[in-house]
């Protein structure tokens, strides 16, 4: 070989040598990067076993429980380890259509056991549905418990392990296999499609998913119609824009409220494919404004937010929306979010909720929601309140130093409503709303105020 | 033979001249893949011509923006941080990045953020992040999710994008936290592929806030997916209630 090529195939070599080394630590790193990976699925997998054995045995002895405390007791375990066992199960890597049935299952025990349990502390007791219910629930946690550990056992004897073999879309086909953790959790799954739907007082429960818009009156309208109406919202808000607002698409199936949207282009006339900065939903029933979103940036602002709220204010007033009152603002940049409710004798109705966007560089108005509102606004017949606000005040913390009163109409978790008295109070710097019903006296729930630079919140 | 000899020598020097370049250019290589981002007298490439030409703007260093940090910008950068009361080493790290100005790290600001819309409610006020209580961290998450999932996509597409996965947070079918929805599995295609963690537009974190906020523009959907691409077959059992740019929504 002539020097030349010695020197060649020595580079060769040495390059050889070199990605060989790289190769052989890179799938060492890999093959240990996999390994904590299973570990962690192996940790959330006996998590989940141990919280749903634990279920299968509180939810038996709340059964035999020796009475109020007892039972709550145990509820509040229930609830507890169901919520745990959620959160491990939703760690593990599945697809969603593999776990969604037993996600809900353990998610809708939680709050059943929650809603029961704040029942018997209100006074009740356990009622022969309650004590089926429980039942029901003991024998799906028995035998969850017992698929859970058979999946396991198999999955440690064949090997396989949880983390899935293969990547990409072929994914789904290849986990279907029995033997596979995916197949065997699709299995499981299956079992729940046979239970029947939980339907109690909680957010999770099944019928928070069927609920009808109860605030859209009105004829049908068509597309023409509703366009007409866009534009001459579109009109008043962005007068450059109103002229070129045309049909972008309509919501169809199970839309809580059915619209067509409209949508504006950009300044040269052409309309993106999904629509331009201007956005407007008008509702089927009804024709009503819906939705108004105006994207187009906010540099700098120059009114002030007392000014923006006057101009939201007109704004709903323009809609047609009466007695609307302000309750928070939310800063985002430069906008600033309006909350009014509407309001009926005074009582200030929380689940009636409009939303309005006011850019604070011009005041225009570039957004608005008022879903929440058409989903629960009706001319209601309040209840007459059974406690006046003094005796409703004897029933707050005394430890809070009250500032204001009103009646208020609030939102339960549930989807309902209920009248209470609303104090507003201090303690310790600290700001709260603590809601009394005005029917029973019973404290309804506590926000605690949080004013942040982006604005006023509550939780 | 003096002939071939004297090619002989001059070829084999010519090989051992290639060899050498391209033995430095592997090390320069490594070295660059080893440095990580702090740039130093050495490095070269688009960033060192970036920093260049802010210096250069700022009046610190006169010349041409060449992307090779040299003697002239190793001074340029030293009186740069004794001006802003940086460390003055000459070496760009993040904190002389951020003074600088340029965003180079997913999640970073520029220091001095006064006109971009948007920013001021998030990026820029610190004093929020003083309060027990802030939606900040979980604006930037909706943000990162949204950015990660529908970058190019109009921005009702993006708000929608984000009240998909909050009305998840909502439903029983889902993990109950923010994080729990957008970490789970491969339910956001992003995340799993990694594309998760970049830095932040502007518009995607007005898209969170708007979601945030109580803007659903999918009136409910639980899921959304681009019909032009191959997807899990399941999520085609879905009813599709609208559809904003590539995007689908679906209940």
């Amino acid at each position: 070989m002539t020097r030349t090529a010695k020197t060649i195939v020595g580079v060769l070599c040495i390059l050889l040598i070199a990605s060989l080394i790289w190769g052989f630590s890179a799938t060492t790193a890999r093959a240990q990067i996999a390994n904590e990976m299973e570990n962690t699925y192996q940790r959330d997998f006996y998590d989940l076993i141990a919280c749903v054995e634990n279920l299968s045995a509180l939810t038996g002895k709340v059964q035999v429980a020796s009475g109020l405390q007892q039972e709550v007791k145990y509820l509040s375990d229930i609830y507890w380890y169901s919520n745990m066992a959620a959160a491990s199960l939703s760690e593990l890597p599945l697809e969603h259509e593999t776990l969604a049935r037993t996600e809900r299952f353990l998610n809708q025990m939680a709050g059943y056991v929650n809603s029961v349990s704040k029942k018997l502390l209100a006074g009740s007791e356990l009622t022969e549905e309650n004590k089926e219910t429980l039942l029901k629930l003991n024998e799906q946690t028995v035998t969850l418990a017992k698929d859970l550990r058979a999946l396991l056992n198999e999955l440690n004897e064949s090997g396989s392990g949880l983390t899935p073999s293969s990547s990409g879309q072929k994914q789904a086909q290849v986990s279907r296999d029995a033997g596979s953790a995916a197949g065997g959790f699709s299995q499981i799954n299956e079992t729940f499609l046979t239970y029947p739907t939980l339907v109690y007082d909680g957010p999770f429960s099944d019928h928070m998913d069927k609920r009808d818009a109860k605030g859209l009156t009105g004829e049908a309208a068509d597309a023409k119609q509703a366009l007409a109406r866009a534009k001459s919202v579109a009109d008043s808000i962005a007068p450059g824009e109103a002229a070129g607002l045309s049909y972008l698409d309509e919501t169809s199936g199970n839309a809580a409220i059915p619209v067509y949207c409209f949508s504006a282009g950009q300044a040269d006339g052409d309309m993106p494919a999904g629509g331009g900065p201007l956005h407007i939903d008008v509702s089927k029933t009804g024709g009503h404004i819906i939705m108004i979103n105006d994207s187009r940036p906010v540099q700098n602002a120059s009114i002030s937010e007392d000014a923006a709220k006057e101009k939201a204010a007109a704004f709903l007033k323009q809609l047609g929306f009466e007695g609307m009152k302000p309750t928070y603002a939310t800063t985002q940049g430069n906008s600033v979010v309006f909350a009014f409710a509407a309001t009926k004798n005074d009582v200030m109705l929380y689940p009636d909720q409009v939303k309005v966007k006011v850019a604070l560089d011009d005041g225009q108005i570039i957004g608005l929601d008022a879903a929440d509102y058409y989903m629960s606004h009706v001319d209601r017949s309040l209840p007459a309140p059974k406690l006046s606000l003094e005796q409703a005040e004897t029933k707050i913390s005394g430890s809070l130093t009250v500032e204001s009163r009103q009646t208020a109409l609030i939102p339960t978790e549930s989807g309902g409503e209920v009248l209470c008295y609303e104090f507003r109070g201090t303690y310790h710097q600290n700001t709260y709303l603590v809601y009394i019903n005005a029917e029973t006296g019973a404290e309804e729930n506590i926000l605690q105020v949080i004013d942040t630079p982006g604005g006023r919140f509550t939780m | 033979m003096k002939q071939s000899t004297h090619n002989g020598k001059s070829r084999s020097l010519r090989i051992r001249i290639l060899l050498v370049v391209f033995v430095l250019f592997c090390a320069a290589c490594v070295q660059a893949l080893a440095a990580g981002s702090v740039l130093n007298w050495g490095s070269s490439g688009q960033t060192v011509k970036e920093v260049q030409q802010k210096l250069i703007n700022w009046g610190y260093m006169e010349g041409s923006a060449d992307g090779i940090f040299g003697a002239k910008t190793y001074d340029a950068v030293v009186k740069f941080q004794k001006k802003n009361g940086l460390t003055a080493d000459g070496l760009v790290g993040r904190d002389t990045y951020r003074a600088l100005g340029l965003m180079k790290y997913a999640g970073d600001a520029p220091a001095q953020n006064n006109s971009t819309a948007g920013s001021s409610g998030n990026g820029g006020s610190n004093n929020q992040d003083q309060d027990a209580v802030s939606n900040s961290d979980e604006v930037n998450l909706l943000a990162r999710a949204i950015f990660a999932e529908s970058e190019s996509e109009p921005y009702t597409g993006q708000v929608a994008v984000g009240a998909v996965l909050l009305n998840r947070v909502a439903s029983p079918d889902f993990p109950n936290t923010l994080s729990g929805v957008i970490y789970q599995g491969k339910a956001l295609e992003s995340v799993s592929n990694g594309r998760f963690g970049k830095s932040l537009p502007d518009e995607c974190i007005r898209a969170a806030q708007d979601a945030l906020s109580g803007w659903d523009p999918t009136y409910g959907c639980l899921y959304f997916w681009n019909p032009a691409k191959s997807v899990n077959p399941w999520i085609w059992t879905r009813q599709i209630v609208v559809q904003y740019g590539n995007h689908v929504f679906g209940k």
